[in-house]
């Protein structure tokens, strides 16, 4: 794999310089600045209204000394400042960012929220039009604050997101904003930062305050020679210190017109390499200006190390996205060797597939508990993924993906019931036992369908082959069946109480079976709900009659199985 | 160094013949040229064209165009797309629009038609500068029409062409094996193969009169900065198109490129066919391999230093008119023909060979390098999947065998579709393994990860049509089964999984049939949905129902579809017997079931 591996970061950066975005961008700044120069700057302007929208964040004459200061989105939710709180999630609950950048951004709150929701109101027409938003230095963090936010106001399953540009910009958070920000995996694409090697900005903050703040987004490095792209934090981390000169305004306007025109002309390098990924870096190396004609240091060599296993781990997971779907229909492969094993287990003596795993008795149930865990670990891994990523973005996507879930949900969550009561657990419903991700499947499968009035035709018929509608339905009858034994058993008080839940249940049951929800298999002789109806009429006060108890001895079951049952 | 005259199965004297006749008087108002000199050959040159108007037309940014946007193109360039994805060539409208004044002209069809009654040998298709551009598209229209037969006797050969079709074309043309009939020579620094990489706005001006330099015999010289803006905006154009190619062939994930493209307007055009770049020094640099063209076209014209513009914008615009003649015409060509693609491993510095006189920078030849690696990996794409053959006979096996012993029951249709045994679950399992591979299969077909041919393959398309004939059926009775129209709606909309639209699509397409006139495999849900509507007592829809026993009494005697349609137990009967008065009238249909019915009775 490693032989025939590339980096493309001088091609994608050649890309980016050619293309007209960030001259664009660039032209929008120098704009923004002759707007009023004489007056008090704004901090940003609309420059062009439309094809592309540029919005241009301009720079506060204040010097960044001593600006370094980060700021925690838990302090900042504490000054009822809890506009960038959806950027949290579970594995990262907190994160920081610059003080001086957000200050610029509260202090304009008002006009930047009009913005927003101008925005994004463009971004519902039909043809809406393309974003860019850019500035230079501070301007640039306060710009690049104002994408995420706007980011996460428009529906991205129809919007294009938008292009931010910075210019010789400070960073403007940690590592954990940069973890949250991955967590919306197509955001950080919207991230384009550029950097001279003859802009101090970029690293005042880094260099004052080591470790503190972590890059995201792309980079794309210049130097008198050439640029280049990067993407991997670490380095960019690293290179960004290297860049050490005093001069102070940088004209990014120059520096990338040059570079425009080098770009048609050849740049000879002399390496004699043979391997095209030490080639690929190497010539990345001397774009920025890292590396000139001369030998390679220690130093580099580490360096070339470190960029070969980013390389590397951007393969990797490319791989890795390709081999979902062979992973999906592994899954369907287990789901198969499932509906097999319920289909074996529909015999009066076993009762149905979920009494017999419960029973535990044959050698095909161990592989079963197999498939079992398999299935498991695969949906609970898939469901936290999407749980973590923005719900809006592949909705379509995401009703096929819930119609899977939820077939598994119904044929396996049985099973894991049964182990659970197996070894005398109790309230698997109400105790917080229930899996998460089962929970979130159902949930989510309720925000898309809307259960029908008067179930269909052809519900009613294919119902004797369909599973449980709620995958918890084992539990509750489990639970009646402790209920009925403390009828037998309990106090006085306990009795009432259990005899009414019963009852409750008993009616759940029968308006369940109405709506054709539940599979004709919990009928078979030896299944955990015969036992608990012949425990229930045992305890149940005498002569007693009800609908469900009625339909039983009519014997309905039989039609209801067959699909031509139809309840009066 | 090869022989050319045997890679491209045209002498160096025809080679010759066909520069000096696209030459001599290149542009001009007739639109073609028939040389019938030679004994075996017949040359039909194409004349250039001087105005931007019949350069570019259409709205089109890069004067592109679908190539079926009009009825007469739509029937004569049936091939140019792709199979499975769908995909519909696109070509410069302009060029097309001249060819199709070329096809109008009683004489070039009567020309092209005597040259095939006579049985020439050879039919070459040429031109200069446009004219080429036309001649490619001439080559295409011959071989979709005389294709089956004629292949062999076909040529194009063209010099200083413009591009004249997107990646596609190359793709339909090597999946019909007709790519190596097409022959570029391209200077190194000619502008033209270049220009239809920059978008019309950022040329206009500037083509106006270089047009007009190369038209008007004698007109001087355009204006230094006239060549300078054409040169410059060209080959940022090209610059940037080759460097999102070469990311793409570098594996890039970075999906900030693709965000970038929404800004900007890329290039359609894509080479095709095979490339001879003339270094200025006699060598001629051999390359088939479309993105390395795509690659060449830009690294081989970038200047040496920023102030050798002005010299190398005017070599740009002279060595179109001039350099074809003195390279090609006064030297040898056998001896100096290298080959770029069949190298293992491109060097990345300069070592005194051929890639030296394009000036290759180590950035362009690892740009090279990533371009001829990703054929490299199309293959091997290829390869894994064959070595998965084995597997998928196995489960066809077992399947057919599933479905035999069926035969004298239900069929298959019925038995899988109630899962009622142990074998009914075994085929589910067997179809579900196929099912992976074959998803596998049509995912890198969709991304274009696999060879161009492969669509072409007979292998596989006979592969593909018994997968879908014997598998389909499984994958509708399931999806019926488990009810999957209640909630996602009927199989033919929503359900029907690509892995049998792709094979049926080959199918149809190798045997020049109508587009979805081949759907034996997919009928039962025709059934299904028909007897739903029958069931539930609603309409059924006449046309569809009688549709559907017209189509099963035709597959039956072309014995694509088997008799066991019509066992007792059937679906298919079950809906018959519903179907009243919209029972077939059908003579052939009524003599089967009869037939059938009193073969099984008795």
């Amino acid at each position: 794999m490693t032989s025939n591996q590339f980096s493309s970061g001088l091609e994608s950066a050649n890309f980016v310089l050619t293309s007209d975005p960030v001259h664009q961008a660039w032209n929008a700044i120098e704009k923004q600045k002759q707007i009023n120069p004489n007056a008090e700057p704004s901090l940003f302007d609309e420059i062009q209204p439309e094809n592309p929208t540029i919005i241009a964040f301009g720079t506060p004459p204040s010097s960044l000394s001593g600006q370094e200061a980060l700021v925690s989105s838990s302090s900042l939710k504490e000054d009822n400042f809890a506009h960038f709180e959806f950027l949290c999630n579970k594995t990262n609950p907190n994160f920081s960012l610059n003080q001086a950048a957000i200050q610029l951004f509260k202090s304009q709150y008002q006009e930047l929220l009009q913005l927003k929701e101008k925005l994004v109101e463009n971004s519902k027409s039909r043809t809406p039009s393309l974003v860019i938003i850019t500035g230079q230095s501070v301007g640039g963090s306060v710009a690049t604050l104002f994408t995420l936010w706007l980011l996460q106001g428009l529906n991205l399953s129809k919007a294009k997101r938008p292009l931010c540009v910075t210019f010789g910009s400070p960073l403007v958070g940690d590592e954990q904003l940069r973890q949250c920000v991955l967590k919306f995996s197509t955001w950080k694409s919207c991230f384009l930062h550029i950097v001279s090697n003859q802009d101090p900005t970029p690293q005042l903050f880094i260099s004052r305050k080591p470790g503190a703040y972590k890059p995201f987004g792309t980079f794309l490095l210049c130097s008198a020679l050439g640029c280049a792209c990067f993407e991997d934090p670490d380095i960019i981390l690293e290179q960004l210190v290297k860049t050490n000169s005093q001069n102070q305004e940088c004209h990014y306007g120059n520096i990338l017109s040059d570079l425009k025109c080098k770009a048609l002309c050849n740049f000879s390098t002399e390496a004699k390499l043979d391997s095209s990924l030490q080639a690929c870096l190497i010539t990345q190396l001397q774009a920025i200006g890292i590396l000139l004609q001369q030998q390679p240091s220690k130093e580099i060599d580490s360096l070339i190390v470190r960029m070969k296993k980013h390389e590397t781990k951007l393969l990797i997971q490319k791989k890795k996205n390709s081999d979902s779907d062979k992973k999906l229909n592994e899954m369907k492969v287990h789901m198969a060797f499932l509906e097999w094993y319920k289909k074996e287990s529909r015999q009066p003596k076993i009762g149905g597939y979920y009494d017999r795993y419960r029973n535990q008795g044959n050698i095909s149930d161990v592989n079963v508990n197999e498939f079992k865990k398999k299935l498991m670990n695969y949906w609970e891994d898939s469901v936290t993924e999407v749980e973590n990523k923005p719900q809006i973005e592949g909705a379509h996507f995401r009703v096929r993906w819930l119609w899977a879930g939820t077939n598994y949900r119904r044929m396996v969550e049985p099973l894991n019931i049964a182990d659970y009561y197996k070894d005398g657990g109790k309230n698997y419903k109400s105790e917080g036992k229930r899996p998460k991700h089962f929970i979130l499947l159902e949930k989510w499968l309720t925000g898309v369908v809307k259960p029908e009035a008067t179930p269909s035709k052809s519900k009613r018929e294919s119902v004797g082959a369909s599973l449980n509608e709620d995958s918890c339905f084992w539990a509750q009858v489990e639970e009646a069946r402790i209920l009925c034994n403390l009828v037998k058993n309990g106090s006085v008080d306990e009795k009432e109480r259990a005899l009414q839940e019963l009852k409750n249940f008993e009616a759940d049951v029968y308006s369940s079976l109405k709506n054709y929800a539940l599979s004709p298999e919990i009928f078979l002789e030896k299944s955990s709900f015969m036992q608990w109806l012949k425990e229930y009429k045992g305890v149940v006060e005498q002569p007693y009659s009800s609908l469900l108890l009625d339909f039983m001895k009519e014997r309905n079951d039989q039609a209801y199985e067959e699909g031509t049952f139809i309840f009066p | 160094m090869g022989s050319i005259s045997e890679k491209l199965g045209i002498s160096e004297e025809y080679i010759k013949k066909s520069c000096r006749l696209s030459l001599n008087d290149q542009f001009g108002t007739e639109l073609f040229h028939v040389d019938k000199s030679s004994s075996d050959a017949v040359f039909i040159v194409f004349k250039g064209v001087c105005t931007v108007e019949e350069w570019f037309s259409g709205d089109g940014a890069f004067g592109e165009t679908k190539i079926n946007y009009k009825d007469w193109s739509k029937e004569a360039f049936p091939s140019m797309r792709s199979i499975g994805n769908e995909d519909v060539a696109i070509v410069n409208q302009a060029f097309l629009e001249r060819f199709e004044l070329a096809t109008k002209d009683p004489n070039f069809g009567k020309e092209v038609g005597l040259a095939v009654e006579e049985g020439k040998k050879l039919i070459v298709f040429t031109g200069h500068s446009s004219g080429g551009a036309i001649a490619m598209l001439a080559t295409i229209w011959f071989l979709e029409k005389y294709g089956k037969k004629n292949t062999e006797t076909a040529k194009c050969v063209t010099f200083g062409a413009p591009l004249v079709g997107n990646f596609i074309v190359s793709h339909a043309l090597k999946r019909e094996k007709w790519s190596k009939f097409f022959t570029h020579f391209v200077m190194r620094y000619d502008i033209v193969p270049r220009i239809m990489l920059a978008p019309l706005s950022s040329i206009q001006q500037e083509l106006v009169h270089v047009l007009h330099y190369f038209t008007a015999n004698g007109h001087p010289y355009p204006h230094d900065s006239i060549a300078r803006n054409l040169y410059t905006n060209v080959m940022r154009n090209t610059s940037a198109l080759a460097s999102h190619a070469a990311c793409k062939l570098m594996g890039n994930t970075n999906m900030l490129l693709e965000k970038l493209t929404n800004f900007i307007k890329l290039s359609p055009y894509r080479p095709f066919g095979r490339y001879f770049f003339c270094t200025g020094n006699g060598k001629l640099i051999h390359l088939d391999n479309p993105e390395a063209v795509l690659q060449l076209l830009f690294y081989s014209c970038q200047l040496n230093h920023e102030n050798e513009i002005e010299a190398t914008a005017r070599k740009c615009i002279k060595a179109h008119l001039e350099d074809y003649k003195t390279e090609l015409l006064e030297r040898s060509l056998e001896e100096n023909v290298v080959d770029v693609d069949e190298r293992e491993q491109l060097p990345l510095a300069s070592d005194g060979t051929a890639l030296d006189d394009l000036g290759l920078s180590t950035r362009g030849r690892l740009c090279l390098r990533a371009a001829g690696e990703l054929e490299k990996q199309k293959r091997k794409n290829q390869e894994q999947i064959e070595k998965k053959r084995k597997e998928m006979e196995v489960s066809m096996k077992g399947l057919g065998e599933y479905k035999t012993f069926n035969a004298e029951r239900a069929g298959y249709y019925n038995a899988f579709k109630k899962q009622d045994e142990k074998r009914d679950f075994n085929a589910n399992v067997m179809r579900l393994v196929l099912a992976g591979i074959w998803d596998e299969i049509i995912e890198m077909l969709r991304r274009y990860d696999l060879p161009d041919e492969f669509e072409g393959d007979d292998n596989w398309i006979a592969l593909g049509t018994n997968f879908r004939r014997l598998v389909e059926p499984l994958d509708i009775a399931n999806y019926y089964r488990h009810a999957k129209n209640e909630d996602t709606g009927a199989y033919m909309n929503k359900g029907r999984p690509r892995r049998y639209r792709y094979p049926q699509s080959w199918h149809e397409k190798k045997n020049d049939l109508k587009k979805g006139s081949c759907g034996e495999s997919c009928f039962w849900a025709d059934v299904e949905e028909l007897l739903k509507a029958a069931n539930n007592g609603g309409k059924v829809d006449e046309e569809r129902a009688v549709k559907v026993q017209v189509d099963v009494a035709k597959w039956i005697e072309d014995s694509v579809l088997d008799k066991e349609v019509f066992l007792k137990e059937s679906t298919f009967l079950q809906l018959w017997d519903k179907l009243g008065p919209l029972k077939l009238q059908q003579e052939c249909i009524r003599a089967l079931m009869t037939d059938i019915t009193n073969v099984s009775i008795s």
